[in-house]
C-alpha cells in the first residue's frame, strides 16, 4: 500500500480492499473480530498478514477506531461502490503525498525509460538509492519492498507485470482521472500543452508533475519529450478510441511521444481529442 | 516486343528439347569459376579458371592429344550448356575438314535417342557399316511397353541367377531369392510403376513421345525403390507367390534388416545393369566398340581426326560402360591402336554418377576434369546478368538473333531489346558498358527469389524455370496490371521472405489502402524488406526503391516508416541494442551499416525469422502452427500476470485448473486441442503472437530491443480485448453454456450448510457468523444415526458414499475467497479471506430458505469431476429428497411425543415430573430393595445416577414438540440436532418401569392366590391378609400417580 515506506508484499490491493468491504459490511466490529473473519485462525498459524494489512489501512486513514472501540471505514459508499473506484480513491490519496517513497520510486521508475526491462528489484534498489540520495536511515527501498510496490503500482494503473518486470503503461491510470474529470473539454481538438498541464494536477507521478521532477534521478529527460509509460498509455488510449492523439504540421508547441516507428503516431503530437466515457 | 509465352517457351525450355543455337548463344553467361582438376582420381587439387581461360588451356592446347575430359557436376548445373558452348566455340575455330566433330545432345535422353543421333551424324563415311547400330534403333520396337519392362526385369533376374557365386556385393541366401522375386507379376509391377526403377530404365531405353526430361531419373535402382510395403506383401500372399520371392519381400520389409539388404540389393543389381540394357537392347558393348573403332580408323585414314562431345553419359544407360572404355583407348600404345585417329572427348557426367557407376580402373584414364558446381550463380551480379541475357532474347524477335548468329554472333554485337527501358530502375549495366533491361525483376528481387529455392535448386537450370519463367509468366498473366501480386499468390517454389520488420506491414496497410499486400510482395522481394522511408542526396526511396518503381507496378508512392535522421522524423529516443536495423542491406543508396550483432543475435533473428514465417503461413494459408509451445506458454505466462483475477471474481482454484497447458490453445496448432480456451486466427493475435516471439528471440526474453514500443504496443491492445475473452471462459466450465449463471459460491454454501446438518453438527443459531466460522472448520464427514427415518438415513448414506466430493466443495469454497499475494497459480498455506462477499453469500442463501429447487443441477448429470461440477453433485443428490426426509422425521418425531404423552401426558408440570422420578427411584431403592426384589439394575442407570432429570426431559421434549410445530429452515435445524435421539432414553425409562411393575404385580398375585388356597393357620391367613392389604395399597400408590401425572 502506498502509505507504507516499508511496503510488504502481504499487503496486497486486494487484502486491504477486503478489509475495507468487511468494516463496511459491519460497522460494529472490533480490531479482533475483523481479524477472526479475515485470517481465521483454523486456518492460519497466526494474524501477522492481518496485523500487516490492518496497519497499512490504518496509517493510509482508510480506517480508524470509533469511540466503542469498533473499526469505522474513511472511506465513502461511492469509493467503495467497486474495486475500481477503490483504486482511483487510494491513487488520490497515494499520490497527494510527495515525501512517500511509494510515490518517489514510482515517479523516478517511470522517468527511466527502457532501461528498466533489464534491471532486477536489487538493481533497482541500487540506482534509486544513488540517484534519488534518500537517507538510508529513513527511507531506503529493499528488494522486499519493491515486490510490494510492483503489486501495487499496476493495480493503481501504471504499468503491468511481465516475466517479474513491470512495463510501464500509464493507460488505466489516464483513464481513471480522465473519466473522473469534468473540467476537461471532450471531442475537440485542444492543445497537448494544455492537456500536459491538466495531467500535472491529476498525476503528480506522471512527465512533469511535482513528483516525477523532483525524483527523476539521473534519467535523460529532453524538453517535451515525454516518458514511455505516458507514451504507451496514450497510444493504448488512442487505439482503444478513447482519445485522439494529432499532429499538426507546422504547429508551434510540438512534444514528442517515445518513438514508435510503426505506430500511427510515431512520436509528434501537437493535440489532443479526449472522447466520452 | 512485349514479352510473349511463345519466345518464353522457346528459350526457356522445360522440357527435353534443346533451344536454337540462336538462343543459345544468346543466353549464353560465362562460367567465371570453374576448377580444373587433370586427374580423374582426385578431386582436391585444381585450380579455379574461367570458361575461355579452360577453352584455350585444356581444349585448343590439347587438341593434339588423345583427351577424355569430364565435365562434373549435379543435375542442373550447367554440365550440357557448358559442353554445347565448347562446341560452338570449337567449330567456329577448328577446320572441319580435317576435323569430325559429333554433339551427342540429351535429347530426351535415352540410348535410343543417342544411337540415333550418332547413326544421323554427317561423319561416317560411306565405308562404315551402321547396321548393327540402326538395327538397335529398330530393335524392341514391336515389343509393348509392358513387355520391355517386363523383359528389364526377367533379365535382372536372369543375371542374378547367373551371378557368380562369391559376390562380395550381396550375400549368397539372398541372391538366390532375386529370380524368383523379380520374376513374380505381382513385383514386377509393383517395380515398373511410374517413378520406379524399372520404369525409369525403360525410359531411357526407349523415349516415351511427350518430351519430358529424362535426365533427372536415375536409370538405375536405388535403395527407395526397393521399400517394400505391406500391400504388396499381402498381395504375395493372397496370390500364392513363390516362397522365396515371399521371403525376400519380408526382408525388404523388415524394419531392422531392411535397410541394410535394400541397399545391397540395389548395389547388386545395378552391376548388372549393362548386361540387362544390351539384352534388352540386342546391342552388344562389341557393337558399339566395333562401330567406333571402324570410324576412327576410317577417319585416320581419311587425314581426319575426331572431337566427341557428350552431354550427358548416361544417355548410354546399359552401354555407358562400353562407351567409356572407347573413349579412353588411345591412338598410340600399340600396333592396334595405332590404326585409330586421335580422339578428343568432352563428357558431361553428374556427381553422383562418377562416384558410384563410372568404371574404377577407368578413372584414372580420364586426363581432366572439370567441376561446375559452383561456378555460376556465385553472386547477385551473375543472377543478373544470366537473367538479362535470357529476358533480352525472350524479348526479341527469333529471327533477330538468327540473323546475328548469322553475322558471326559476337557477343559485342547481340541485339538488345529496349522495350522496357523507360524502367530505367530495371536496367542493369554491364561490365563491357552495355546495358540490358531486367524488368520486370531487379537484382533484389532476382536474388531473393534464388536465394529462397531449396538448397539443392539453386541451379542454373531451376533459377530460369522457377524464378524467371515462373514470374514472367505470373507478369503476363497478372490482369490489369496487378504486378506483383500478393506473396501467397505469387510463391512457386522460391517463398517471398518476410518482413524484416513484420511491424512495417501496419504502415504499408494504413498507407497504401487496397494496394497493401502487392506492395508489401514489392518491398519484400524487390526492396529491401522494409518499408523504412529514406532520403538521401535528395532522392527519396521507400524500402530502398525509388518512387519510379512504384510507378511501374501502379502502386502508390508512400511515405513509409520514416527513419530516424531523415529529416521529416519526429522523435528521438536512444536506441538500445543493434536489432533489426543492423540486417537490412539496401538495394541503393540506404542507411550507414549498423553495428556488427553479437554472437548468438544471428541465431536468435533466425529463430524469430521462422515464426515470422510460420505465422504468416497460419494466418494467411490456414497452416498449421509447428512451434506453437513456446507461444502458447508465453500466452499463458502474460496472461496469468496480466489479468487481476481478483477484481475479475474468477478464483484462484479455477485458473490454476483451467488456464493451464492443458486447456489453452492456439487454433491451428499441431499438438492436441482439448476443450478451452484458444487464441484464434486474425491479424491482431497474430501480431500479439508476434511480439511475444520478439521478446522471446530478438530480445532474448526481455523487452530490451530495438522497435520494442511498437510490439508492445500491439501486444497491450490485444490483452485489453483478449482479457474480456478470458475472463468470460473462466467464468463457467469449458464447453457449457457461459450464460447459465454459475454461482459457485452459493452453492458450495448450501452444500456446507445440509452437510453440516446431515451430520448432526447444524450451524449453531443459523446464525451467519455461525455459518461463516464454521466454514473454515474442517470438513465433517457424515455419519449414519440411529433412532432416524429411513428417508432421513437413505439421505445419510448417499452423502457418507460422496464424501470425497464433499470435501473437494469445501475446499473450493474455502479458497474461493482467499485474497493471495504473488502470482494466482502459486500454493499458499495463508487465508485472507474476502469475508464481506462470502457473509453475504451466506445471508441470501438464509433468506432464500436454503433453497435447493432453484439450482439447475443438469451440468453435474455429465461424468465429470471438474470442480465446477462438485457442490451440484451434492445439490443433486439433495434436490427433492431433503422434504420428504424432514416428513417422514416429523412423523416420527409424533409418534414418540404420543408414546411419551401415555406416561406423561401432555400438561405435566417440572415438579410433577421430579416427584415421579423421585417416587420412581424410591420404590427401587426403599421398595424393591428392601423386599429384597430384583430389577434389572442397566435398565434404571440414568434414573438412579440422576443422569436423567425432569428438567432435561421437559426441555428435550418441549423441543421435540417444536419440531413438529415449526417449519423451514428452523425445523430442519431442530430435526437435525436429532431431538429423537435425545427423547428415547426417557421414554425406555418408562416403559422399564412399567415392566418391572407389571412382573411385580403379576408375581405378588400369583403368591397371593397361592397362599390364599392353602390350609395355613389364621396366623398366616393373617400374614397373607396383611401381604395382601400391602400389595394393594402400593398398587394403589402407584395407580395414583399415573392418574395424577395423566390429570
Amino acid at each position: 500500500m502506498p502509505f507504507d515506506d516499508r511496503l510488504k508484499n502481504t499487503q496486497t490491493p486486494h487484502r486491504v480492499y477486503a478489509l475495507c468491504k468487511l468494516i463496511q459490511y459491519n460497522q460494529s466490529l472490533t480490531k479482533e473480530e475483523l481479524c477472526q473473519y479475515l485470517q481465521p485462525s483454523s486456518l492460519n498459524k497466526n494474524d501477522d498478514v492481518f496485523k500487516n494489512v490492518y496497519d497499512l489501512a490504518d496509517k493510509g486513514e482508510l480506517i480508524a477506531r470509533g469511540s466503542d472501540g469498533n473499526v469505522i471505514l474513511n472511506l465513502t459508499d461511492h469509493e467503495m461502490a467497486s474495486i475500481d473506484s477503490f483504486r482511483r480513491a487510494i491513487a488520490n490519496r497515494a499520490f497527494d503525498n510527495p515525501q512517500l517513497t511509494f510515490c518517489r520510486f514510482t515517479a523516478w521508475y517511470l522517468m527511466r525509460g527502457p532501461e528498466v526491462y533489464s534491471e532486477k528489484s536489487k538493481d533497482l534498489v541500487v540506482h534509486f538509492d544513488r540517484e534519488i540520495n534518500i537517507n538510508k536511515d529513513i527511507n531506503m527501498y529493499n528488494e522486499t519492498n519493491v515486490i510490494g510496490w510492483r503489486t501495487w503500482v499496476c493495480f493503481l494503473g501504471l504499468g503491468f507485470i511481465h516475466n517479474g518486470i513491470v512495463v510501464p503503461n500509464a493507460a488505466r491510470r489516464l483513464q481513471d482521472v480522465l473519466g473522473e474529470d469534468r473540467q476537461m473539454e471532450r471531442d475537440r481538438p485542444i492543445a497537448f500543452k494544455d492537456f500536459i498541464v491538466w495531467l500535472n494536477q491529476h498525476c503528480p507521478e506522471l512527465d512533469y508533475g511535482e513528483l516525477s521532477h523532483n525524483n527523476r534521478g539521473q534519467a535523460v529527460v529532453r524538453e517535451q519529450n515525454l516518458s514511455l509509460a505516458l507514451s504507451a498509455g496514450l497510444r493504448a488510449l488512442h487505439d482503444s478510441g478513447k482519445i485522439k492523439l494529432g499532429y499538426v504540421r507546422d504547429a508551434r508547441d510540438v512534444w514528442y511521444l517515445e518513438s514508435a516507428a510503426t505506430h500511427e503516431i510515431t512520436g509528434a503530437v501537437s493535440e489532443i481529442v479526449i472522447g466520452r466515457w | 516486343m512485349a514479352f510473349n509465352l511463345k519466345r518464353l517457351a522457346e528459350v526457356i525450355r522445360t522440357n527435353a528439347t534443346v533451344p536454337s543455337q540462336a538462343d543459345f548463344l544468346a543466353t549464353h553467361t560465362s562460367f567465371k569459376s570453374l576448377r580444373y582438376v587433370m586427374s580423374g582420381l582426385t578431386s582436391q587439387s585444381g585450380r579455379q579458371i574461367d570458361e575461355e581461360s579452360f577453352l584455350k588451356q585444356g581444349i585448343f592446347d590439347k587438341r593434339d592429344d588423345h583427351q577424355f575430359i569430364v565435365i562434373q557436376g549435379d543435375n542442373g548445373s550447367g554440365k550440357s550448356h557448358l559442353i554445347r558452348w565448347i562446341k560452338e566455340r570449337y567449330i567456329s575455330q577448328v577446320d572441319l575438314e580435317k576435323e569430325a566433330v559429333l554433339l551427342i545432345i540429351r535429347d530426351q535422353n535415352t540410348l535410343r535417342g543417342a544411337l540415333e543421333q550418332i547413326i544421323s551424324a554427317n561423319i561416317f563415311p560411306p565405308c562404315i557399316e551402321l547396321g548393327d547400330l540402326k538395327k538397335l534403333v529398330e530393335a524392341n520396337q514391336h515389343l509393348s511397353k509392358e513387355a520391355l519392362r517386363q523383359n528389364i526385369a526377367v533379365q535382372f533376374a536372369v543375371a542374378a541367377q547367373n551371378a557368380p557365386a562369391d559376390d562380395v556385393v550381396l550375400e549368397k541366401r539372398y541372391v538366390k531369392k532375386i529370380y524368383p522375386f523379380l520374376t513374380d507379376q505381382t513385383v514386377q509391377d509393383f517395380l515398373s510403376q511410374p517413378g520406379r526403377a524399372i520404369d525409369r530404365i525403360y525410359r531411357r531405353l526407349n523415349p516415351d513421345g511427350t518430351g519430358i526430361r529424362q535426365d533427372d531419373l536415375e536409370p538405375r535402382f536405388l535403395h527407395d525403390d526397393l521399400v517394400v510395403d505391406r500391400k504388396l506383401l499381402d498381395k504375395m500372399k493372397r496370390d500364392e507367390a513363390n516362397r522365396n520371392a515371399i521371403r525376400l519381400a519380408e526382408d525388404l520389409f523388415d524394419s531392422e534388416k531392411g535397410p541394410e539388404v535394400r541397399e545391397k540389393l540395389a548395389k547388386f543389381l545395378n552391376q548388372h545393369l549393362e548386361f540387362v540394357v544390351q539384352s534388352c537392347t540386342n546391342l552388344r558393348s562389341a557393337d558399339l566398340k566395333s562401330v567406333f573403332e571402324q570410324l576412327r580408323m576410317a577417319l585416320k585414314q581419311a587425314g581426319k581426326n575426331i572431337t566427341l562431345f557428350i552431354e550427358d553419359i548416361t544417355s548410354f544407360t546399359g552401354i555407358d560402360r562400353a562407351l567409356v572404355e572407347v573413349l579412353v583407348t588411345e591412338h598410340a600404345g600399340s600396333v592396334h591402336n595405332e590404326k585409330f585417329c586421335r580422339l578428343f572427348s568432352v563428357v558431361g557426367i553428374t556427381n553422383d554418377y562418377y562416384q558410384n557407376s563410372f568404371p574404377d580402373n577407368l578413372k584414372e584414364r580420364v586426363t581432366g576434369r572439370v567441376f561446375i558446381d559452383d561456378a555460376t550463380l556465385n553472386s547477385d551480379e551473375e543472377l543478373a546478368e544470366m537473367a538479362a541475357r535470357y529476358i533480352n532474347a525472350i524479348s526479341l524477335d527469333a529471327g533477330e538473333l538468327e540473323n546475328w548468329v548469322k553475322n558471326g554472333a559476337k557477343d559485342e554485337d547481340m541485339p538488345i531489346a529496349r522495350d522496357n527501358f523507360n524502367h530505367s530502375w530495371a536496367i542493369l549495366p554491364m561490365a563491357d558498358g552495355r546495358e540490358f533491361s531486367i524488368y520486370p525483376f531487379n537484382v533484389s528481387a532476382l536474388a531473393n527469389m534464388y536465394n529462397t529455392l531449396p538448397a539443392k535448386a539453386q541451379t542454373p537450370r531451376r533459377f530460369l524455370q522457377d524464378v524467371v519463367s515462373h514470374t514472367l509468366r505470373t507478369y503476363m498473366s497478372s490482369a490489369g496490371g496487378e504486378f506483383p501480386p500478393p506473396a501467397a499468390d505469387f510463391e512457386g517454389e522460391f517463398k517471398v521472405p518476410g518482413m524484416k520488420n513484420p511491424n512495417h506491414e501496419d504502415v504499408i496497410k494504413r498507407q497504401a489502402g487496397q494496394h497493401d499486400y502487392r506492395m508489401i510482395t514489392l518491398l519484400r522481394l524487390w526492396g529491401d524488406g522494409t518499408a523504412a522511408g529514406r532520403e538521401q542526396d535528395g532522392i527519396v526511396t521507400l524500402g530502398s526503391l525509388t518512387e519510379e518503381v512504384f510507378k511501374s507496378f501502379n502502386l502508390p508512392f508512400i511515405e513509409g516508416v520514416m527513419e530516424q535522421g531523415s529529416p521529416a522524423t519526429a522523435g528521438g529516443q536512444k536506441h538500445l541494442v543493434p536489432g533489426l536495423q543492423s540486417q537490412i542491406k539496401p538495394v541503393l543508396s540506404g542507411p550507414a551499416p549498423a553495428p556488427q550483432p553479437e554472437p548468438g543475435q544471428h541465431k536468435r533473428l533466425a529463430e524469430f525469422k521462422q515464426i515470422q514465417d510460420e505465422l504468416e503461413g497460419w494466418l494467411f494459408k490456414d497452416r498449421k502452427l509447428n512451434s506453437y509451445k513456446n507461444l502458447r506458454d508465453d500466452v499463458i505466462k502474460l496472461l496469468l500476470d496480466y489479468i487481476d483475477w481478483d477484481a475479475e471474481g474468477i478464483p484462484a482454484p479455477i485458473v490454476s485448473a483451467f488456464f493451464t497447458t492443458q486447456r489453452v490453445s492456439i487454433e491451428g496448432q499441431t499438438g492436441i486441442i482439448n476443450e478451452g480456451f484458444q487464441v484464434t486466427r486474425s491479424e491482431q493475435s497474430r501480431a500479439a503472437l508476434l511480439a511475444l516471439a520478439a521478446w522471446r528471440h530478438l530480445g532474448n526474453k526481455s523487452w530490451n530491443f530495438d522497435d520494442s514500443a511498437d510490439y508492445l504496443t500491439k501486444l497491450f491492445n490485444w490483452l485489453v480485448t483478449v482479457k474480456d475473452q478470458v475472463v468470460a471462459y473462466l467464468q463457467s466450465p469449458p464447453g457449457e453454456d457461459e450464460s447459465a449463471g454459475w454461482d459457485l459460491p452459493r452453492y458450495g454454501v448450501l452444500v456446507h450448510c445440509y452437510v453440516q446438518s446431515f451430520s448432526g453438527n447444524p450451524p449453531s443459531g443459523n446464525s451467519v457468523k455461525a455459518v461463516y466460522h464454521s466454514i473454515f472448520q474442517p470438513p465433517i464427514t457424515v455419519e449414519l444415526q440411529d433412532n432416524r427415518s429411513s428417508e432421513w438415513r437413505s439421505l445419510q448414506v448417499r452423502l457418507k458414499q460422496n464424501n470425497s466430493v464433499i470435501t473437494n466443495s469445501h475446499e473450493l469454497l474455502k479458497s474461493y475467497y482467499n485474497r493471495m499475494q504473488g502470482s494466482i497459480t502459486s500454493t499458499t498455506d495463508v487465508y485472507f479471506v474476502d469475508a464481506a462477499p462470502l457473509l453475504k453469500t451466506i445471508e441470501e442463501v438464509q433468506q432464500s430458505g436454503w433453497d435447493l429447487a432453484a439450482v439447475d443441477t443438469g451440468p453435474a448429470n455429465n461424468k465429470s469431476d471438474m470442480l465446477w461440477h462438485w457442490s451440484l453433485k451434492i445439490i443433486s443428490l439433495l434436490q427433492g429428497k431433503v422434504i420428504p426426509a424432514i416428513k417422514a422425521e416429523v412423523s416420527e418425531c409424533g409418534v414418540l411425543l404420543q408414546k411419551l404423552e401415555q406416561y406423561t401426558g401432555n400438561q405435566v408440570s417440572g415438579e410433577e415430573l421430579k416427584i415421579l422420578f423421585a417416587e420412581m427411584a424410591s420404590f427401587l431403592t426403599n421398595v424393591l430393595k428392601g423386599a429384597n426384589e430384583a430389577y434389572p439394575d442397566t435398565d434404571f442407570k440414568s434414573l438412579t445416577s440422576k443422569t436423567i432429570t425432569a428438567t432435561k426431559f421437559l426441555k428435550r421434549r418441549n423441543l421435540l414438540q417444536e419440531a413438529v410445530q415449526v417449519s423451514g429452515v428452523e425445523q430442519f435445524l431442530i430435526l437435525a440436532s436429532h431431538p429423537m435421539q435425545q427423547v428415547v432414553p426417557y421414554l425406555e425409562l418408562f416403559k422399564s418401569m412399567d415392566r418391572l411393575l407389571d412382573n411385580k404385580i403379576e408375581k405378588f398375585q400369583k403368591q397371593l392366590a397361592a397362599l390364599t388356597n392353602s390350609q395355613g393357620t389364621t396366623g398366616v391367613s393373617a400374614i397373607i391378609q396383611k401381604a395382601s392389604e400391602c400389595l394393594a395399597k402400593l398398587k394403589d400408590d402407584y395407580m395414583k400417580i399415573n392418574q395424577g401425572a395423566e390429570s
